[in-house]
Formats: C-alpha cells, structure tokens, sequence
C-alpha cells in the first residue's frame, strides 16, 4: 500500500492542478482593449505629443506625420481590440516589470504602460514612449520568468535607448532630405526601369535602416542583460536557441495519430480524409528558395544563434529559473485559442488544442473548443466560406500531422462534417462545463445546425446569450451574430 | 525581439511621406501605371493544378520589358517568383507536365507601342512577332526557351493610341501527357503545330495545310489531334475534320471527317478525352440533312433541324479502332422524343450546348429548354387588327404561329448501348422576352452552364448559373447538391472551375474593391 502512497500524491496533485485550470476564469467582455483602455487612449494621446526635434519646417512635419501615425496606430489596435486585459496574466506580466524597474531605477524612472496583445505569434514590441506590449503568444510560449523577463527586458532597452525615437529622427531627416528628393526625381525623369530605380532607391534606406536596426537589436540585447542582472534574474543564452524554433508551433508533431484524437468523441473517422486527393502543384517538390528568399541585408533581426554566441559569455553560472505557473500558462493559451477561434483560423486553433492535448490536459474547456471548430467550419462551409476557415498552409511550413489535419477540414464531406458537429453538441462534456459555456449551446446550435438555417434565429440566440451573460468573454463572438 | 508592426509602421510611413510631395507623388502614379498584371490558369490533362500571375513591372530598355510571374499552387499559395526580361509579351496559355511548367506568348516588337502615322511605315518594315515558349522548372529556374517567327503586319489603332498586333488563329496550348507540349497557331501566312519536349527542345514543328475558320486543338494519349471547322456556306454547322498526328515525331494519321452511317453531317460540340481512358471522344449532334434557313432559332428546332445526337470513341487509326454510337430521334423509334426532337417529358425542344464523357462511359448533353407556344393571343389580335386596320395577314404570319421561350437546363444521356433517354430538368428561371421564331436562342437565354468533375468519387456535376441562383447539379445523383443565391451577393459573384473536385468562389466587395475567393468542394 506505501507503494501506492507516492502514485495517489501525484494523481490527487493532477487532479488539483487540473480542478484549479479549470476553475480559473478568463477575462470578461468588458477587459477588450476598447472598453477597458478608452480612459487611457486620451492619456496616451496627450503623452505623446510630438516634441521639436527639427529646425527646418520640412523635417520637422515629417517627424510629426510619423509619431502621430504611432498614436494613431496604437490607439487604432485599442479601438479593434487587439488588446486585452487580463487580471492574471497582467498582474504575472506586471510583478516581473515590476522588478525590472526596481532593480534599475535610474534608467526605468517611470513604469512602462503595459498592454497584453492578442496576437498568437511569439513576440513582443516596443514603440517608444514608455509603453510596451506582449503578445499571448510569447505568454504561452515562455517557460520560465526569467525567458519573459529578458524579453521584457530587451523591449524595455529599445525604449530606454530610445531606439524607435531615433528611426523616426532619421526616416524624417532622410525623407525631407535633399539627396532623397533628388533620387526620387532622377525616377521620373528617367525613361526606362521606373519601378527598378525606385525600388534602389527604397533599399538604399531599407538597408541602411535595417543594418541599423540589427545593431540595436544587439545593444538592446546587451543593455537587457544588464537590467536583468541589476534586478536579480538569471540569464540564460540558451532562450535565444529555443527562440529559434518559436515559430514552429505547426511543425510539432502530434503524440498520436489524427484518428485517436476525434475516435475518443465516437466520431466515425475515415483515414481517407487525411489523403490529399489533388494533383496539383502543392503535391510536387518545388523549390524556389533561390528566386524567393529574403534577402539577408533586409533581414531586422540578427540570427537567433549568433545572439547566442554573443550573449553566452553573460550567462549566469549556475541559474535557478523559476517556471511560469500552470495557471498563467493555461490561461494564456485558452486565451489565445480562444482569439484564434474568433478570428476563424479554425485549423491553428484545434492544432493548438491537440498539442495541448498532448500534455495530458483534460479539461473539458477543450473538448468545447473541438465542438466550436466543427461548428465553425459548418458554419464557414454554409457561407461559401469553409477554405479561408481552414486556412490552407504550404507543406514546408507544417508537420505532417497538421498537414493532415487541414486535408481532413478540406476533404471531410459535409454529411460527415454536420454528422459530427451534431454529435460534439450533443456530448456529456457540455454538463460538465461553467454556465457561459453552457448557454452558448443555443447559439451554436442556431449558428449550424438549425434547419432553418436563419439569421434571426441566430440574431434571437445570441440575444440571450447577451442577456444572460453580459459580462462573458464570449459576448465578443455573439455580438457579430446579434449585429 | 521581433519588431514587426514598426517594420511595418515606418514601411508604411516612407511610401505616405514620400507621397506628401507633388513630385514624388507623380513618380509612384506614374510607376504604378507602367504595371500590368494578368491572371492564368495552370492546365494540366484539362484539370487546373495551379494560377499564375504574370506581371509586367517596367520598361527595361526601347524594345524590353521587365516581368515577373508569381506562381501560386492550387490552393492560391504561393510557391515562388520568376524574374525576367523580354520584349513585349502577351501571355496566352500555362500547362504543366513532368515538373516543368510551360508558358505561350505572343512576343512582338510593335505591340502597345505609340501610335505615329509618320513612324507607322517604319514600324510595319521592322515588325517582328513570334510564338514564344518558356520553360520553368519547380526550382523557379529558366530551363528553356523557344522563338518561332510569325508574319503579323502592325495595325493603327481604330481607337486609343496603341498599335495592335492579332493573329488569325489565336495561340493554342495543350500538355501532352509523357512527351511534353503541343502549340497551335495561325498568322498571316501559315497555321502550325509546334511541339515540344518537357525540357523545352522542339521535337517537329508542322504546317496545316488545311483552311478553316476555327481550329481546337486537344492531346491524347500519345497524339496530338486538331479539329478543323471549315468553312460551309450551305450549312454553317456542318464542316468538321479531324486531323492527328504523332506527338512524338509529328507523322500524320488519316484524317476523319466526321458523317454518320447515313451520310449527315455532324456538329461537334466537344473534343475531349474520356476520364477513364484518356482516349479521345467526339460529340455532338446530328444535323438533319433538310435545308433549314432558321438554325439557331425556335424556329429552326420546331422545324427538326437536329435527328439526334452522337459520340464517337477514338482509339487509334484504323477504322477497326474508331466506335460510334448514334441515336436518332427523326426515326420515331424512341418514345421518349417527337420526330422533331421534341422531349416530351420537358414540353420542350433542346438547344445542347454543351456535352460531356462520364465516368461510367455515358456521354452527356446540356440543352437549354426552349419551350413552344402557340400564339393564340397574338392571332386573335392579328385577326382584329386585320379586320379593322387592314393590317395584311402576311405581316402576322412574319411572326410566326409559336413564340419560344428559353427556360431551365435539360440534360440527356447517350449510354453505350446507344440509348438516349431524358434524364431530367434543372430548373432556371424563364427567359425575359418571348421571342418570336426569328430571334436566336443567344438573345433570350438567361442561364448559361458548364461541367465540373469530382474525380475521386467519380462524380459529374454541371453548375448552371442564372440571374437569381448558381446550382450546382450532381448529374449522376439526379439532385440539386447545393443552390447558392445570387442576389444575396448583389450580381458580384461568380462559381468559377478550381482544382478537381472543387470550384471556386468569388465575390467582388464594391465598397472595399477588394475580392474574395475561395476554394469548396463539390
């Protein structure tokens, strides 16, 4: 029985943990970046005013035509949402600031406005002005406090540096230029290669700009690792390795084959599905690297593995991370699938919720989220509209698991496809679930399964859903069926 | 980290800033006006396996251009670019076999150039134009290219201020499954089949002798085959000739000219290979050999211009390994059809347009129903008019004692046995105007249709679209699989052929100018 003692521990751990990812709640309706942050675009606005950098009329309108188009482009990001707030996740993103601004209080006076952007892909930016954002998808994606907090760390430099002020100096001062003035008229003057002409003259700033830029990429790189040690966090070199696979979320393959995924619903599943059927040219082996290719003098950032190679000689002997808690982490990642599925990227989306999957995750959330991909793409398939749902990527940028996925979304019949949005909405997972998950039934059902097949049902549905949840996240993806 | 959006931010911000001065504004419109794009499928075996989008940048030099073409794969990817430099180009065909893409262009050195009428003579004694083959292998790499010369004169303009460059018979270009790819055109002199190997050498190169209005050509197996539609003033048609050759070294085979036992002339309707086979099939309707001066009419099918339909299998050269299969409706032996050609099933006559090989050996026939009716209101009228406006009743008879009206698709089946049967009525709604007999068909149909194909479940399907809904019809089935209103899309949208077994969707959004496509199965 002593044997058993240890096996019981960490069952009743993953069942806690689990419990506690279940019962952790998601932001509501109201943290949208337009709700949430209206107050704060008028402050923005007014801290951003643009200051007198130039002497000469010209520059200096150009200077000011480029900051407000920052205003403007922020406050346009927080006027679509592209930002979220998110207790959680802000307070976790906040407290590791927190001590990046009180290790370095000479170089960080004022704490950064920090906002949490929906964006899935790894990443986060700084555009001057003391403000800051991180993607959901670099939130999923660290492992440990210390990977954010160097992350953090590298934007905060860019904006103690004053890098983004400082291309901005110089794209006025070139664009007001004389010898840029003088180039783009030997453009129009010149009979042939117009577009050849401009384009060199372009690349020349391009490039220019670019080899610029990748040198504040490695100071950013170097004055992080200083933040990062006067605030007591380890820094590991190696983050800059597994950042070089980042974007390869779509070529991890999955633990199982694609059948056990859909066969645990009692979905009939027919392996021809994942066959791709066509001819065409995506099934043979091109290759067009050389005549594609970016080139590396357009290239931003320098590669992962030489700021490896910079940076190790920084690395802090013998390191103690400390990892992401579970929460933030599935929090971020509902979150993102969540956004995902909101913007109809149907097969990112259930990609994403096999990997997780994967990692033993049994919430029932997950299974929703599967029922909710069917019943998009039903839906999508009803609209005319079910490819630019699926999303069809190139092979060379996917596994082949996801490769067969997205081939099943395509060439799944739509008696097959309305047979088994049928049978997820009607699965015993749906009892088990919080009460806003719950009531979205209705709407679904209205949005693909109705035979009515009727706007006004839909408009009816998600009616009550607002009127029921108001508060919900979900309000965003109603409001589209209610307008 | 990665700093897209200000990449993009100051990207955006250098084209606004360069475009707030006058001058520099003048040069990106002037820029972008230079450019020309054009959008072309990439055809292999007649199925669609990829786009293509040809663009012309610049004027690179007095007599070049630069170009690039984007090619996409058949899920409108995009898979890689090509760059180059040429003189005036005009892209008229893609296909694709063993790997190598192969492009057709009309290359000339006087098209869209200027138009001086002082100049013009010099420009007319230095014309030069080709035929121009390009080859691009799947790692965006130039493996061949072919000029063969053309005689085209240069044409003033009628209109605008750019000088024209036509040929007789426009460029023709088809992949010949294992061998390569065949090229047909006609200038001012000659007609001629070029034909080429998938690494781009010329394997022969023919004159057609023959004169003809029209020229289809279509490749099989291992031949190249040319139908010619000659000129026939007695009936305009009737006139067919096959002529095949060889793919590999151009030799010629008989030529067929296509009559049934009877001695009719046939009208072809389609040159297509069989989807099992890949054997070449002709089909068409049977002309009836009574002088009838209203084809194309009402009239004219009333009158029994048609006594029946045909296919015809050929399998190879001799007379052994060509099969026919005809079935006649004017010998009353099939109830389901008056003598004329009436089906009597649809209360209507058919004007086929259009015919089809299934898979199960079947060959199908796409007609618009043109429906009868006797003019009982109109003769009243007549008869009043001449009773009190002396209105002679010549003029009423002029117009006939029917009016016809076009409305829904009608599909027959010729089944190997050579059984012709009804096979049902897609319904379209009905023409605007009752046309009276002398009208042709062309000015009242209101739906047109063609044929898609699923090969995996070997399924046909004909997609008939009219003012108000696209249907799309599983021929096999016998249903309507799926009906997509129009009028919610506000005349904008469009069900265009895509890779097999799909089709494509597009729709225009006024308000954004901006498209939408998308690729459903069928």
């Amino acid at each position: 029985m002593s044997s058993l003692k240890p096996f019981w521990l960490v069952l009743c751990l993953l069942i806690s943990a689990s419990a506690l990812a279940q019962q952790s709640s998601l932001y509501t309706y109201q943290d949208l970046s337009h709700f949430y942050y209206a107050r704060q675009k008028d402050s923005l606005k007014k801290a951003w005013d643009c200051p007198d950098v130039f002497k000469e009329k010209a520059a200096q309108k150009k200077y000011k035509e480029i900051w407000d188009g920052r205003t403007d482009r922020v406050m346009g990001y927080i006027a679509d949402d592209a930002y979220v707030h998110d207790k959680e996740v802000g307070d976790y993103i906040e407290g590791v600031v927190n001590q990046l601004v009180a290790g370095n209080r000479q170089l960080l006076p004022i704490p950064p406005l920090v906002m949490l952007d929906r964006d899935p892909s790894v990443n986060a930016y700084a555009v001057g002005g003391n403000f800051l954002a991180v993607n959901l998808g670099l939130v999923a994606w660290c492992r440990t406090r210390e990977e954010l907090a160097f992350t953090l760390a590298h934007e905060l430099s860019h904006n103690i540096l004053k890098h983004w002020e400082t291309s901005a100096y110089e794209t006025a001062k070139w664009l007001s230029s004389d010898e840029y003035k003088q180039s783009v008229n030997a453009v129009l003057d010149s009979k042939y290669e117009r577009l050849t002409r401009l384009r060199k003259v372009m690349e020349t700033y391009t490039f220019s700009r670019t080899r610029h830029q990748r040198y504040h990429e490695s100071d950013a790189d170097s004055l992080a690792i200083i933040l990062m040690r006067n605030s007591h966090f380890a820094f590991s070199p190696s983050f800059f390795q597994r950042l070089d696979s980042a974007d390869m979320e779509y070529r991890q393959p999955l633990q199982h084959p694609l059948k056990d995924y859909f066969t645990v619903y009692q979905l009939p599943f027919d392996d021809s599905w994942t066959q791709k059927r066509s001819h065409g040219l995506s099934t043979r082996a091109y290759n067009f690297s050389e005549s594609s290719n970016l080139e590396d003098s357009l290239k931003t950032h320098p590669d992962c593995l030489v700021r490896y190679e910079k940076t190790k000689q920084w690395a802090t002997p013998n390191p103690t991370f400390t990892r992401v808690p579970r929460t933030i982490h599935d929090i971020a990642s509902r979150m993102l699938i969540w956004n995902m599925y909101n913007s109809t990227n149907v097969t990112a989306c259930l990609y994403r919720i096999l990997l997780i999957k994967d990692q033993g995750n049994t919430d029932p959330w997950y299974d929703f989220m599967v029922s909710n991909v069917f019943t998009a793409l039903l839906f999508a398939d009803h609209k005319l509209s079910r490819f630019n749902a699926i999303g069809v990527m190139p092979k060379e940028y996917i596994s082949k698991d996801y490769y067969g996925l997205q081939t099943m979304l395509e060439q799944m019949p739509r008696e097959s496809l309305t047979a088994w949005t049928q049978s997820l909405q009607g699965q015993g997972f749906w009892k088990t679930l919080p009460q806003p998950e719950k009531e979205l039934k209705p709407l679904f059902y209205a949005i693909a399964l109705d035979p009515e097949d009727s706007d006004k049902n839909r408009k009816q549905a998600a009616k009550t859903f607002f009127a029921e949840n108001g508060n919900s996240m979900y309000c965003e993806f109603a409001h589209v069926f209610e307008k | 980290m990665k700093n897209t959006r200000i990449g993009l931010t100051l990207l955006g911000l250098v084209l606004f800033g360069a475009s707030a001065v006058q001058a520099q504004t003048k040069v990106f419109k002037e820029v972008a006006e230079g450019i020309s794009s054009q959008f072309e499928v990439i055809v292999q075996d007649d199925k669609l396996v990829g786009y293509l989008g040809f663009t012309q940048l610049e004027q690179a030099s007095a007599d070049s251009f630069n170009y690039r073409i984007s090619i996409m794969d058949e899920n409108l990817n995009d898979i890689g670019t090509v760059n180059f430099r040429e003189r005036k180009l005009n892209l008229v065909g893609v296909t694709f076999e063993q790997d190598v893409l192969c492009l057709a262009y009309l290359k000339t050195n006087f098209q869209d150039v200027q138009y001086h009428k002082r100049q013009f003579k010099e420009v007319v004694a230095n014309a030069k134009s080709s035929l121009f083959t390009q080859f691009i292998s799947l790692d965006g790499k130039v493996k061949a290219t072919s000029d063969v010369n053309l005689m085209i004169t240069p044409k003033a303009p009628t209109y605008g201020n750019l000088i024209g460059a036509s040929l007789k018979h426009g460029i023709q270009l088809r992949n010949i499954p294992g061998v390569g790819f065949a090229c047909f055109v006609g200038d001012e002199q000659r007609n001629m089949i070029v034909a080429y190997d998938a690494s781009g050498k010329q394997l022969w190169k023919k004159d057609i002798a023959d004169k003809a209005d029209e020229f289809g050509l279509q490749t099989s197996k291992n031949d190249i085959n040319l139908l010619e539609k000659q000129n026939n003033s007695s009936d305009p048609e009737s006139g067919y000739m096959l002529a095949s050759f060889n793919a590999q070294n151009g030799s010629p085979y008989p030529k067929v000219a296509p009559k049934d036992k009877k001695g009719n002339d046939l009208k072809i309707l389609n040159i297509g290979n069989d989807p099992v086979t890949g054997e070449l099939v002709l089909s068409g309707m049977i002309i009836d050999p009574r002088r009838c001066p209203h084809r194309g009419t009402g009239k004219g099918l009333h009158h029994g211009i048609y006594c029946g339909v045909f296919s015809i299998d050929i399998k190879g050269h001799t007379r052994s390994q060509i099969t026919t299969n005809y079935a006649y409706w004017n010998d009353e032996s099939n109830p389901a059809f008056s003598k004329r050609g009436y089906v009597r099933e649809a209360h209507a006559y058919s004007d086929v347009q259009s015919s089809f090989r299934d898979y199960q050996g079947n060959t199908w026939f796409a007609a618009t129903g043109i429906h009868p009716r006797f003019r009982t209101g109109g003769m009243i009228t007549g008869a009043l008019l001449f009773w009190f406006l002396l209105i002679p009743p010549a003029v009423e008879v002029g117009l006939g004692f029917y009016t016809y009206n076009a409305r829904d698709v009608e599909l027959l089946k010729l089944d190997p046995k050579g059984n012709l049967t009804f096979a049902s009525s897609i319904p379209t709604i009905s023409g605007l105007a009752r046309a009276v007999q002398s009208v042709g068909f062309s000015l009242y149909e209101t739906s047109f249709y063609y044929m898609l194909t699923n090969p995996e479940t070997k399924t046909d399907y004909l997609v008939v679209t009219d003012p108000k809904n696209v249907s799309i019809y599983n021929v096999e089935q016998n249903k309507i699989a799926r009906t997509i209103p129009t009028k919610e899309h506000k005349n904008t949208f469009k069900v265009l052929p895509a890779k097999e077994g799909y089709y494509m969707v597009s729709e225009y959004n006024q308000k954004e100018k901006t498209t939408r496509l998308s690729i459903e199965a069928l």
